[in-house]
């Protein structure tokens, strides 16, 4: 029978894909998918199986290409493994029942609360004021299964194949594959005079000429990050402000992503940190979306829990359609629930989480500043964002850079072009992804690696010779 | 309910929707102020449209809505396919249900509720579950490992993947035998095995991934409402159910043939056939050569064949009458179909020895499409199953796939296809530790096939004694029942009336088979799991009532006053 079968697929190998070395076959959508979304990923899965530690294994690898605060895993852990919430997603019968798949009204109730308190008015929650103005509809919310299954069901509810998706690069490399998978949407890179003040509407109204013109694209979207990924920064309430403007009078949605919006360490007044609830006044229209999880703000992203916030109803109504795919576990929302509800315990733990990334990324700052290595200042979120142009000047370089670095100091960090960096030279470090103690060896690995470099009076054929790389690990 | 033409929804259908939506579009765009003004006023009236309304109008309220909608294209607050994800909702029945949970029948306290048996679940062995998952050590060993707070696989945690692989290689391919995890391992291999978010996710990455746009499934009818809408919504796959000569014994080569042919003669191209076994709504199981040659039958034309075992291990043998009673006699079908019947089922057998006999055809009954094939599945048979039905637990949305195409596992994996569907950590690690505890598992199946047993039994009593003909179950949560000898005529106009009345008078609401894509008219799914025994009966006797007055009354006489009693 197998071998009948073979055959058959043979004669038909139009429709059917099938991989050298590997059993199987499938259709053209599913070749389209068989390439890794991010390709540095391959170096992460190496370095998950021999990962440094400080004390019992620090030759070992050292990962931060990914942007997940594990800071704060042992607070969070503590919490949830309090008898009553770890048993409260499985006391109510709902739990185990089919129910909209839009999210339990017990999890919409606890994060409209949150969007409420943390997001709309946060200087109420602050100064105890109870004349709130208006208030978040927890109809108006959508949880998914991440924030990344959101917004891939976002855009397929909203947009059509060949909608195009402005996005202020450098951004991060996931969305191209979040905005084509299922929609069929292309992600077109906005590139900015200034990054880190933001889009201006020049910057857009420049990358969207780009896109009509030279794309022949149908301009739907304008994607924002905010706070920005892989930046760090925020931008200033009036940038936003413009944007959305700007993307109304071109009658495209925007799309706000606040993934990191309770991730803002920076406390000066250099900072201004407002969501889009609160820019917006609550006010959203139909075209302004927002979209949160508990991915990086509570360092769960494998817990799965994606937010979307819409005035738009019939957004939220067909998602509820959608989301059958992407349900989220119901014992789960019951204790997120649960876990959202409690105050006293979200405000320290907020608060212990701003200041271990605050730590992180001077630690990390402080290296960067001693090698004179430029990198943008960073209000909020898990990474720093530098600037190593003055080694790489092609998107060869940097590869190699990254090569050298993976091989020689055992470390990935995101490289900049696969962020759509106009540039090249730019690297993320994820900075939370590791515990103080490991990031301190990663970055004295970095400075060794750096120095090596300059004293060779930059990157070439040499750096394949072991014999200059004796001390690194 | 849905109309017809939502129904056999095509690609054309499709692609008119989205040129009608691009055209009022485009002719729209100048009328940008009569434009917001309108938007407004439609987004008021569909705020204002009840949720849960007499129940007695539901069919009409789709329709309103769909005109909202088509108007709401031109405003462009919604894409096109965004559309179609409003109009296709999971099941058409699921607005009288709502109604159900608010009033929900208990037989002490509300004894005149609302009972909803239209959604197959198992309520009966809830309580065993819950008190397993409460253990101390399972609720905090789900947030005790630190890999459940991070990304890893999309396809599940290590720590799940073997579990599941280990608990299939028992329960499915080696039925029960005593095996070491480590044998278990060698059998199925994790990484042929996944997890995501419930059935309707697994089978949605195996259309998305296998099919293209506008491909068909041919489905063995009648069948569970909502694979329409796992296939459609995001893989674009056709759902094609065809007819058999006797449902109950599952596709003939016959039958396939003429599927493949009708549909190939709607300009559909087949790529999978999608067997549910145990069946839903029938509740039969089919026989390993069914399976065999159905398999044999696809692969000749190059076709996927998915297995849903989502009911595998739901199997309470309460059928009285064994494999040798479903062959029926022709003169008892002549005698069925004289009585102005069409349907392909056999007619309702005397259930004298029902009790003595429960036991007789438990064993090797079902037999898993894994260990039908050796467990040498190919590139080609794909097995899902989920916890949804099995262990009572649709709310914990783990479904599993199996499968040994690999290309396949690596389009899964590699893709962010499947970090849509990610089943949430802490839960993986729970079911990881519950399919493992063989001790435990053995207990609790033991127990639901007993509880479910007990309540089909209620069931099949009662409408024995309606002289209902109903298709004689082996597995499931549900019975099908054929009510068709009731309609005044044999049409789906009827059926619905029926559904009103059962809705309106005996608040109770079953699965029509008009949306299970049933051929005749007056068949019904009676989920029994839904509700208690003590709630069953009730509803039996409510039914029993009803029926009564239907059979002794015109129907022009049918009202509030005449009906009054059956609650």
């Amino acid at each position: 029978m197998q071998q009948h079968q073979s055959d058959e697929t043979q004669s038909n190998g139009e429709s059917l894909h099938r991989v050298a070395g590997k059993k199987g076959y499938v259709s053209s959508r599913g070749a389209s998918n068989l390439a890794l979304p991010m390709p540095y990923l391959a170096d992460f899965f190496t370095c998950l199986e021999d990962t440094c530690d400080a004390k019992t294994n620090p030759k070992g690898y050292i990962p931060v290409a990914v942007a997940e605060n594990r800071l704060v895993t042992d607070i969070l852990q503590t919490r949830l493994k309090t008898l009553q919430t770890a048993q409260a997603g499985y006391t109510d019968r709902d739990a185990y029942s089919y129910n909209s798949p839009i999210g339990l009204p017990v999890l919409r109730e606890a994060v409209a609360k949150i969007l409420q308190e943390r997001f709309l008015s946060p200087q109420q929650q602050q100064q105890q004021s109870a004349s709130t103005t208006s208030t978040i509809n927890k109809d108006h919310i959508g949880i998914g299964a991440g924030a990344i299954s959101v917004l891939s069901n976002l855009f397929f509810a909203l947009g059509s194949p060949k909608d195009a998706v402005l996005i202020p690069a450098p951004y991060y490399a996931a969305f191209d594959n979040d905005v084509r998978a299922y929609a069929g949407c292309v992600a077109v890179p906005v590139v900015c005079d200034n990054p880190a003040k933001g889009p201006s509407p020049k910057d857009l109204e420049q990358a969207r000429k780009h896109a009509v013109e030279k794309l022949g694209l149908n301009v739907r979207f304008l994607l924002l990050t905010h706070p920005h990924n892989p930046l760090g920064v925020v931008y200033e309430p009036a940038v936003m402000k413009q944007a959305i403007d700007w993307a109304r009078s071109n009658k495209m949605d925007t799309v706000v992503d606040e993934i990191y919006a309770l991730s803002v360490f920076d406390d000066s007044d250099s900072c201004d940190f407002q969501s889009i609830l609160q820019i917006l006044d609550n006010d959203l229209g139909v075209d302004v979306h927002m979209v949160w999880g508990l991915s990086k703000d509570f360092g769960a992203s494998g817990f799965r829990i994606g937010v979307v916030y819409t005035q738009n109803e019939l957004l939220i109504e067909a998602l509820g359609n959608l989301f059958t795919f992407a349900w989220v576990s119901q014992p789960v929302q019951f204790m997120m629930a649960d876990l959202l509800n409690d105050k006293p315990f979200v405000d320290d733990f907020l608060a212990q989480a701003c200041q271990r990334l605050k730590h992180s990324y001077e630690l990390c700052t402080r290296v960067l500043s001693e090698l004179e290595i430029p990198f943008v200042k960073a209000h909020a979120a898990m990474f720093v964002y530098l600037d190593l142009s003055e080694l790489i000047s092609t998107v060869e370089q940097e590869e190699q850079f990254g090569k050298v670095v993976m091989k020689r100091a055992r470390m990935v960090l995101t490289p900049g072009t696969t962020q759509h960096d106009p540039k090249p030279g730019g690297f993320r470090i994820c900075y939370a992804y590791v515990p103080a103690d490991v990031l301190e060896i990663g970055m004295e690995r970095l400075r060794k690696v750096v120095t090596t470099i300059r004293k060779q009076g930059g990157l070439g054929d040499w750096v394949d010779d072991d014999s200059h790389w004796q001390d690194i690990l | 309910m849905s109309s017809p033409s939502k129904k056999t929804l095509s690609v054309d259908t499709v692609s008119l929707i989205v040129s009608v939506g691009l055209f009022v579009f485009t002719a729209r765009w100048f009328t940008r102020t009569e434009r917001q003004r309108r938007e407004l006023g439609l987004w008021g009236a569909r705020k204002n449209i009840p949720s849960h309304g007499g129940g007695a109008t539901g069919n009409s309220r789709t329709h309103q809505n769909n005109a909202a909608n088509q108007g709401s294209v031109a405003e462009g607050a919604i894409g096109s396919r965004g559309l179609v994800a409003l109009d296709t909702p999971r099941v058409a029945y699921l607005e009288d249900f709502m109604y159900c949970l608010h009033n929900a029948c208990d037989h002490i306290r509300n004894p005149t509720g609302h009972i909803g048996m239209c959604v197959a679940e198992n309520k009966l062995i809830l309580d065993v579950l819950a008190e397993r998952l409460m253990q101390i050590g399972t609720a905090t060993a789900a947030f005790s490992d630190s890999t459940v707070y991070c990304y890893n696989s999309f396809l599940g945690l290590p720590v799940a993947r073997d579990a599941v692989a280990y608990f299939l290689a028992k329960r499915f391919l080696l039925s029960d035998d005593v095996v070491e995890p480590e044998v278990a391992l060698q059998h199925i291999q994790p990484h042929h095995v996944a997890m995501a978010s419930g059935c309707a996710a697994v089978l949605h990455y195996l259309f998305f991934i296998l099919g293209e746009q506008g491909e068909c499934c041919l489905i063995p009818a009648p069948y569970y409402a909502a694979f329409d809408s796992d296939m459609k919504s995001l893989a674009g796959i056709e759902p094609f159910g065809f007819q058999m000569a006797n449902a109950t014994l599952g596709p003939t080569e016959q039958d396939l043939n003429l599927a493949y042919i009708e549909a190939m003669s709607k300009g559909l191209t087949p790529r999978f056939v999608l067997l549910t076994n145990p069946n839903n709504p029938l509740g039969v199981v089919y026989k390993p050569q069914v399976l065999r040659d159905t398999i044999q039958w696809a692969r000749k034309r190059n076709l996927h064949t998915i297995v849903d075992e989502i009911h595998a291990l739901s199997t309470h043998g309460a059928n009285p009458f064994g494999q040798q009673q479903q062959h029926i006699s022709s003169s008892k079908q002549q005698q069925h179909t004289q009585r102005g019947s069409q349907s392909s089922y056999p007619p309702h057998h005397n259930l004298s020895g029902l009790q003595g006999n429960s036991n007789n055809n438990h064993d090797g009954s079902f037999q898993s499409v894994i260990k039908v094939l050796n467990n040498e599945l190919g590139n080609d048979v794909h097995m899902v199953w989920a916890l949804s039905k099995d262990f009572g637990a649709s709310g914990l949305r783990v479904g599993v796939l199996y499968s040994q195409n690999e290309n396949f596992m690596r389009a899964l994996l590699a893709s962010n296809i499947s970090i849509f569907s990610c089943v949430s950590g802490p839960i993986q690690y729970v079911v990881s530790e519950l399919l493992t505890d063989d001790a435990f598992i053995d207990q609790f199946l033991e127990e639901s096939q007993e509880r479910l047993r007990r309540s089909y039994e209620i069931c099949v009593l009662k409408l024995e004694e309606m002289v209902v003909p109903f298709v004689p179950a082996e597995a499931g949560l549900f019975v099908y029942v054929d009510f068709s000898s009731l309609l005044p005529q044999k049409t789906f106009e009827w059926e619905r009336k029926l559904s009103e009345l059962m809705f309106t008078h005996a608040r109770i609401v079953l699965t029509p088979g008009e949306t299970m894509k049933e051929r005749t008219p007056g068949n019904f799914r009676i989920c029994y799991a839904w509700v208690s025994c003590e709630v069953l009966e009730i509803a039996m006797e409510r039914l029993s009532r009803l029926i009564g007055k239907v059979r002794r009354m015109d129907w022009s006489d049918l009202d509030e006053r005449t009906l009054v009693g059956i609650l």
